[in-house]
């Protein structure tokens, strides 16, 4: 029955292929020679709508094909075929002739009903062999409402085709191309990852898009790559079948807590459509050109994104979201002061991995500990930034010991388990022997590089230990009776002292002053004849008088006789007595003038009172003064 | 009757042989200085400071004992009262470097930033000078230079030789001076001894305001352990104050401790 029906259609069509295939497989017999491995291939759209016509074909590469068997088309209505085509070609390259040629079979299909079908494949009869093309899957989709508006469809069945680009006329609703934005959690804590999705939805030929994510307010914006090339997928969509394509992906990383909206963008986009309006005779000479490009602003939805904040965090919390394990590594466990050991701590997982900080290693007191070099490795998932994060210890021991390097924490929040983990790395021990300087036995030579000696704490002073003198609040010493008193009795002290010196020098200045008296009594004594004749004024005998009483003065107060005394040994014997030489002097002065004024005598009796003046005064001096040595 | 009146007089001479500078123990005190210390050193500092606070109240002061004292309070952590008895132990004796670092260690604690007013170059130079040891060695250093003084005016008089008595005058002179100088040094102490102007504040916050009335602007707030100069204390309730950066203003007498 379908045999019958078959030829029946296809005999006009038969009998031109038939002749024309006949030609050209006369002329490639010649070219039989050249064998090919036979193939059959068959190929159909994978997905159409109910109703839609499409065709399958069976590619065959080469002519000489004595049978055809078409498949079973269990589901779908054969409404043609098979119309058979040949191709050949001969080509000449570089002196080498290659040729080759293939028969298709086509069939036109329809399918009423909905669902996925597996096309079987055709078999063919070459050269005795039988070959089988391959399996085909076709998606019909169920019946779409027709579109906006249609053009004139002059045999056209009453069954609107859809899923091939509409001609709008210049008037593209946003029903026929819009885009939506997803984002696959809309509740997420800070810093946990979201996927921010922009899909576009066309009924229409759309050729071009522009636009891009703007940088957003406490959004860390990183874009998944995507293949340069879209492939469109038909999805059913509001009872329509729609091609879509996702045109671009990010990875959101919120860094802080709140409701945020995503804003809408817009998108530029191109949509190339068919001229309707073209005139039908020029569209026959100059082909179906006529295209015409329509520029169509596309707006995107806004997302909502609730952030919610982190539960308190935990003393120590490095800042990473998501999932991670941790490992550490080691280059040694011995080795010598100044020599630097290098600690790797690994962080691998996915979450926000380009926040994490690093570590805390509690290296033991007197290594000098440099920053940490990070090495990252990540890629864009679904999951976020998923990859490691590698951290490079570098620490130098300066004194020697065994030393233990605790295990490193790193504290992460876990938004899928609500809650914060922690996780650590094994502990180390560390040898560190003398390094250069030790073998000697010597400390270690400070002279460039002494430290000051840094304060670990400070602390009051001790108590004052000890006994004290306990007083009355405000009882001090200074201003007190007693302190004003020190200075009475200092005073009265001196005071006294003074009183008694003064009193004994007065005591010997009256001595000498009646010691004195005392003298000049004798003197005037010795003298008193000569006062008389000074009365008398007269000269020769009061002279002689002063003589004989100096002379008996001095030779009584040298008990010698007068006899014995003459001016040259009197000097020597007063000298004996101690007197002074100034008083020698001033008696013998005396002595001359009276021997003198005697023997050759001047008017004066100014001259005599002198005279005796002197001698009072002589013999006084010469009273205290031999007396007082003489004791 | 004769033994009676004798024996009157005897006794009598007795009670007022009372009149002495160091104080024997009275019942009331069960503490001795020792025995606090040792409960310092124990750890216990709350009881230490309750005996040092005991031989405060019934025996009598001193320097090294408010100094403990205010060690005590350090350690339990009561600033307020550390300081306080920092500074009566520095009225005491002014050159102690001990009582000086612990003071300033317990200030570093309070809240107020202390901003030293700006004074003249001299005025600081006296205070240092004046500072330098207690009130009572200037007192004994003042007496000694005054004996100095008069044994100067002796040499000057009696001695015969010309260059004693050269060194005698010139001495008797500078010695004047230094007894007047350290008589005006111990006058300076003592000032600050007999007349309390100083107090630490003890509330944790305090508001100074603008007028002795709960009702008065709040002018500015002062913290626990913060000293300040009382310029007006003739209400009882309250006082006028003056920080040591200037500022003035009144508070209620029961938040500080006068010093």
């Amino acid at each position: 029955m379908l045999l019958v029906s078959l030829s029946l259609i296809n005999y006009n069509s038969i009998i031109v292929n038939r002749f024309i295939s006949f030609i050209l497989g006369f002329l490639l017999v010649a070219s039989a020679t050249f064998a090919e491995d036979v193939k059959i291939i068959a190929s159909a759209p994978s997905e159409v709508e109910v109703g839609d016509k499409f065709q399958i074909k069976f590619k065959v590469n080469t002519t000489d094909v004595s049978q055809f068997n078409a498949p079973n088309f269990k589901g779908f209505e054969v409404l043609y075929g098979p119309s058979t085509s040949t191709s050949s070609s001969y080509q000449f390259i570089n002196g080498r002739a290659t040729s080759s040629s293939s028969i298709t079979y086509a069939y036109t299909l329809l399918c009423e009903k909905a669902g996925s079908y597996v096309i079987s494949g055709a078999t063919v009869e070459v050269d005795g062999k039988t070959i089988k093309s391959n399996d085909v899957s076709v998606k019909v989709h169920p019946l779409g409402k027709g579109a906006s508006s249609q053009p004139n469809n002059p045999g056209g069945a009453s069954r609107m085709q859809t899923t091939r680009p509409v001609t709008t006329g210049g008037n593209i609703k946003s029903s026929d191309l819009f885009m939506t934005a997803t984002a696959n959690k809309t509740k997420v804590y800070e810093q946990e990852a979201i996927i921010l999705t922009y899909k576009i939805y066309t009924l229409v030929n759309l050729t071009q898009l522009d636009g891009k994510l703007p940088s957003l307010d406490g959004f860390q914006i990183q874009e998944i790559p995507l293949p340069r090339t879209k492939q469109f997928q038909i999805e059913h969509y509001n009872g329509r079948n729609y091609r879509t394509v996702v045109w671009s992906q990010y990875l959101l990383f919120p860094q802080k807590s709140g409701k945020f909206v995503i804003p809408s963008i817009t998108y530029e986009g191109v949509v190339q459509e068919v001229n309707p309006n073209i005139d039908p005779i020029e569209a026959f000479f100059n082909g179906t050109g006529g295209v015409i490009d329509l520029k169509k602003k596309l707006t995107t939805p806004q997302v909502a994104i609730n952030v919610l904040p982190l539960p308190e965090k935990p003393e120590g919390f490095s800042g990473a979201v998501g999932k991670f394990d941790i490992s550490s590594s080691i280059n040694t466990n011995d080795l010598k002061t100044n020599e630097a050991i290098n600690l790797k701590v690994k962080i691998t997982g996915a979450g926000n991995m380009k926040l994490i900080g690093a570590p805390d290693v509690n290296f033991p007191a007197d290594f000098e500990c440099y920053d940490p070099k990070i090495t990252d490795k990540f890629s864009n998932t679904s999951a976020g930034l998923s990859g490691f994060r590698e951290f490079e210890y570098l620490a130098v021991p300066r004194s020697h010991g065994k030393f233990t390097i605790p295990p490193v924490e790193f504290v992460y929040f876990d938004p899928s388990a609500k809650s914060y983990k922690t996780i650590k790395t094994q502990p180390y021990e560390i040898n560190v022997a003398k390094g250069k300087g030790g073998a000697n036995g010597a400390v270690a030579d400070f002279t460039n590089v002494q430290r000051s000696v840094d304060n670990l704490g400070t602390d009051i002073r001790y108590i004052k230990r000890g006994d004290t003198v306990l007083r009355r609040d405000k009882e001090i010493f200074f201003a007190t009776l007693s302190y004003w008193l020190c200075y009475v009795v200092a005073l009265f002290i001196f005071a006294i002292v003074v009183i008694l010196v003064s009193k004994v020098r007065k005591e010997n200045a009256n001595v000498a002053a009646a010691r004195g008296r005392k003298a000049n009594k004798i003197a005037t004594k010795r003298l008193k004849l000569s006062a008389l004749l000074l009365k008398q004024r007269t000269q020769t005998e009061f002279y002689e008088e002063v003589l004989k009483a100096l002379w008996g003065y001095i030779a009584d107060k040298l008990n010698m006789p007068q006899e014995q005394l003459n001016k040259d040994n009197i000097q020597t014997r007063l000298e004996e007595r101690g007197a002074e030489q100034a008083l020698i002097s001033e008696f013998i002065d005396v002595l001359n003038r009276c021997e003198f004024a005697r023997y050759a005598p001047t008017a004066g009796n100014d001259a005599m009172g002198a005279v005796y003046d002197s001698a009072i005064g002589v013999i006084s001096k010469m009273e205290n003064q031999i007396k007082a040595r003489k004791k | 009757m004769n033994v009676l009146v004798v024996l009157f007089f005897i006794s009598s001479s007795a009670v007022a042989q009372s009149d002495s500078l160091a104080v024997a123990d009275t019942p009331e005190s069960v503490f001795t200085k020792q025995e606090a210390d040792s409960l310092y050193d124990k750890g216990l500092y709350a009881e230490a400071a309750d005996a040092y606070e005991a031989i405060i109240a019934n025996n009598g002061v001193s320097a090294d004992l408010y100094y403990n004292l205010g060690n005590a309070y350090y350690k339990l952590d009561e600033i307020a009262r550390s300081i306080l008895n920092y500074e009566r132990a520095l009225l005491l004796n002014q050159g102690d470097e001990d009582i000086r670092a612990n003071l300033a260690l317990a200030r570093g604690k309070t809240v107020d930033k202390v901003t030293p007013p700006s004074e003249m170059f001299f005025v600081s130079w006296w205070r240092d000078f004046a500072n330098m040891v207690s009130v009572d060695t200037w007192a004994v250093v003042a007496v000694v230079s005054f004996v100095l003084l008069l044994l100067g005016v002796a040499a000057y008089l009696f001695v015969e030789q010309i260059i004693v008595r050269k060194i005698g005058f010139y001495s008797a002179a500078l010695f004047l001076l230094l007894t007047i100088v350290f008589n005006l040094a111990a006058m300076f102490q003592r000032d600050s001894i007999m007349n309390r102007t100083t107090a630490i504040i003890m509330q944790p916050v305090v508001s100074v305001k603008s007028s002795p009335n709960d009702a008065g602007t709040d002018l500015f707030l002062i913290h626990t352990g913060s000293k300040v100069e009382i310029l007006d204390d003739t209400m009882t309730d309250w006082a006028k104050i003056k920080l040591e950066e200037g500022k003035e203003g009144w508070v209620q007498t029961d938040v500080m401790a006068i010093i």
